[in-house]
């Protein structure tokens, strides 16, 4: 399973892949990373449809998550992937948002691995 | 028959009048002194007038010389009692004593001022009868136009006073029209007077009424009235035994005979009235009568023509050099009297004016001086107040300053939680990851994998670098969070502006954006890193520049909002070194400052946000900090529509 992961902080890379170092491993997962909102949709337009789940933070420079994820749902991908948003704002506000944009799944930060993992598992 | 009646009343007349003469002045003088009595004790204005008016009731008037003692009598009654009544009867009855022996001119004089007194009392009966006692003088120099006119205003006087004292008047207009011609007004007052008399018991001396009433019927020729009217005449002037009033009807009954061409009977009563006067004060009323007895006897007596002629040139001779003078004194002293009429009246006018203007004057100065008052007091009301508001401006001003504050830390609190959040994301990750990296390392190392081993070793130690830095992050966070809400400690302390540049727009913008999910925009930061550390409060330059980013953001959000996806905001921030110190500049590329508020914008409470959206305090407390607490200067360079910047030089 592709796993894009959207972020403005670049240590998002080092911890996922060190989190999901076995998996990766074992080649039950495959990340690629996106530093915008911007950079994501360039990806996905690059790799249709090979990125099953999408995991975007909400507040970037630029394009914000949401933005994203309603480009995402609306305009290109059909079946459009599995968007999990992970944000800092667990407000009640940002996660109507994002659920009314189409989010799967809304996630706080700091992000809970193992509670990510089982998520993960129910999608594959 | 007529003849022998009016002979044989003379004689009666004459033979009384020479025993009784001195008896009835000492009457008229007794009666004078009782009157006197009852008008020192009186004070009811009206009926003092009437005490005054009863003086002539006496007959007095036929006595010139008592009338002079009487008005000597009167005048200290005046002078002691303080009594303008007395001193107005006073000075009248002076000039109509000095009248009576024709020095008119002093007579004119005394009236003028028995006149001016009356007036000065404004008692109508007071003022009536001192016109008509002046009013005599004109009468008796038969300049009859003033004499009416006089008259006509005792006349009016009297009228207003509702007084039978309106007869003399009457009875004087009487003889005016009479002297005039003019016989039917004449007999219309005359009887008005006698009709007035005749509801007046008591009241004496008409004798020249009835007089005069005969010579009017002698003029008409209605004999049995020309004959009641003279009996009556002669009857009354008889009893007052005055040589005046004999003399008046005397010289009337024989102007009567002579109209009716009865010589004899008119030579005849004309020397009566000759004698009657002869070696009195009144001398001067012999002219008539002498010259006439000069015409009758010119041709039947020679003798009696030279005694009646020498009669009269005495008489003429004596008076005529005064009659001639005072015929000039008298238009001399009406001229002079009417020239200081008009001179009072002049001055009175200027008086007025002057009055006018000095009141105006002072009624200008007051109200001059009670708006100045008003004003003054207004002032210190106002000053109290602006006092009073001016405290209490302070003290709001304290007061918004630190809700300004919470306002923004309330902005930042939003912010700050993501910013602690992300560190913390990572902290707590990697701790975890280096937990496990430590077990698997230890699987390794027994494994004998040294290799493997170190690789993951070299994982370790970079997660805790990571670790460590999102650390400081965290703390930094929280260290310009606490900053930020703590006052000023007022220690200035080297600070690196880089850091505190980009540690308040990371806030800034994070605290923006929690407020508004959906805005976004690109920081740039161009930091010069030669700057070095500057003595500076960090609380109070990291406020400044925190609110010009918020500021930054506002405004590209706001254009943002109405230009949509062509619009990119964009907030630079810039520092370098510039020949008067360091140079910290905030730009953004938002709709910039309207020239218009250019100059208001470090005005404190100035906002150009909706209200409840911003205190208008942020840019005049960041202006004093700059300025006042650093020395240093904030300017802003700005396109409307385009861009604005704001440049912080704060001196090295």
């Amino acid at each position: 399973m592709k796993i894009l992961v959207v972020d403005d902080e670049k240590d998002v890379q080092t911890l996922f892949e060190q989190r999901f170092r076995k998996e990766i491993k074992a080649g039950e997962l495959q990340f690629d990373f996106a530093f915008s909102g911007e950079d994501a949709l360039v990806y996905l337009n690059q790799h249709e449809q090979e990125a099953v789940l999408i995991l975007s933070d909400i507040n970037m420079p630029g394009m914000s998550g949401l933005e994203l994820l309603e480009q995402i749902k609306k305009k290109y991908h059909k079946p459009p992937p599995v968007v999990m948003m992970i944000t800092a704002y667990g407000d009640a506000e940002n996660y109507n948002t994002a659920k009314q944009l189409g989010a799967d799944d809304f996630l706080t930060k700091p992000v809970d691995f193992s509670s990510l993992k089982e998520k993960l598992k129910d999608i594959n | 028959m007529r003849n022998k009646f009016f002979l044989f009343f003379f004689f009666m007349a004459v033979c009384c009048s020479v025993r009784s003469q001195e008896n009835i002045v000492e009457q008229i003088q007794l009666r004078c002194d009782s009157i006197l009595n009852l008008l020192v004790k009186e004070q009811d204005e009206d009926k003092k007038a009437d005490l005054i008016t009863s003086f002539y009731g006496t007959a007095i008037d036929g006595y010139p010389q008592q009338l002079l003692s009487l008005s000597h009598k009167l005048l200290a009654i005046a002078k002691q009692n303080n009594d303008i009544y007395a001193e107005s009867a006073a000075i009248s009855a002076a000039g109509q004593a000095y009248r009576l022996t024709g020095n008119y001119v002093k007579a004119l004089e005394l009236h003028r001022k028995a006149v001016a007194l009356a007036e000065e009392s404004g008692n109508k009966i007071l003022i009536g009868f001192g016109l008509n006692q002046m009013a005599h003088i004109y009468k008796d120099r038969l300049e009859n136009d003033k004499a009416l006119k006089l008259y006509r205003e005792a006349y009016q006087n009297f009228e207003k006073a509702g007084r039978n004292d309106i007869w003399y008047a009457c009875m004087n207009i009487g003889v005016v029209y009479y002297n005039m011609g003019n016989y039917d007004s004449s007999l219309y007052y005359s009887t008005e007077a006698v009709n007035r008399i005749n509801n007046t018991p008591g009241v004496g001396n008409q004798s020249s009424v009835f007089a005069n009433i005969a010579s009017i019927y002698s003029q008409k020729n209605v004999p049995d009235s020309i004959q009641k009217y003279f009996t009556l005449a002669l009857d009354l002037a008889n009893s007052t035994k005055s040589p005046r009033y004999m003399n008046t009807t005397y010289v009337a009954i024989a102007e009567h005979f002579s109209r009716i061409q009865q010589y004899d009977s008119s030579a005849y009563y004309y020397k009566n009235a000759v004698n009657i006067v002869s070696g009195t004060e009144m001398n001067n009323l012999v002219l008539k009568p002498a010259k006439k007895l000069t015409e009758y006897y010119q041709n039947i007596n020679a003798d009696s023509t030279v005694k009646y002629w020498k009669v009269y040139s005495a008489a003429n001779d004596s008076l005529y050099s005064i009659r001639t003078n005072q015929q000039i004194q008298m238009l001399t002293f009406e001229e002079d009297q009417r020239k200081r009429d008009i001179e009072a009246a002049q001055v009175a006018y200027q008086n007025k004016i002057r009055t006018g203007l000095l009141l105006g004057g002072l009624a200008v100065f007051s109200i001059v001086a009670i708006i100045l008052y008003r004003n003054n007091r207004q002032k210190q009301k106002a000053n109290s107040k602006l006092e009073k508001t001016l405290v209490e401006l302070k003290q709001t001003q304290s007061q918004l300053i630190q809700s300004e504050k919470m306002a923004s830390l309330g902005e930042l609190t939003a912010g700050i939680a993501h910013e602690i959040q992300n560190p913390l994301n990572f902290i707590n990750n990697f701790s975890e990851v280096n937990a496990e990296l430590i077990e698997e390392m230890k699987e390794e190392l027994e494994a004998g994998k040294s290799k493997e081993a170190v690789n993951l070793a070299n994982d370790i130690k970079e997660n805790n670098i990571k670790i460590t830095h999102h650390g400081k992050r965290a703390d930094s966070i929280v260290k310009g969070m606490l900053q930020h809400s703590r006052s000023s400690s007022g220690q200035k302390e080297p600070t690196d502006i880089n850091a505190l540049a980009d540690e308040c727009m990371r806030l800034s913008y994070h605290g923006f954006r929690a407020k508004d999910k959906s805005f976004n925009t690109i920081t740039e930061t161009n930091f010069d890193s030669s700057i070095p550390k500057i003595s500076l409060l960090p609380q109070d330059i990291g406020r400044v520049i925190l609110n010009l980013f918020t500021n930054a953001f506002y405004s590209v959000a706001q254009k943002k909002k109405v230009l949509g996806d062509v619009y990119n905001p964009t907030v630079t921030v810039r520092t370098s070194r510039t020949a008067k110190g360091v140079a910290i500049s905030i730009r953004d590329n938002g709709n910039g400052v309207p020239q218009k508020v250019l100059d208001k914008i470090f005005q404190p409470f100035f906002t150009t946000k909706p209200t409840g959206e911003g205190t208008g305090l942020g840019l005049s407390m960041s202006y004093d900090i700059i300025t006042k607490g650093h020395g240093g200067e904030l300017k802003v360079e700005t396109k409307e529509g385009e861009y604005a910047e704001f440049i912080i030089i704060l001196p090295l």
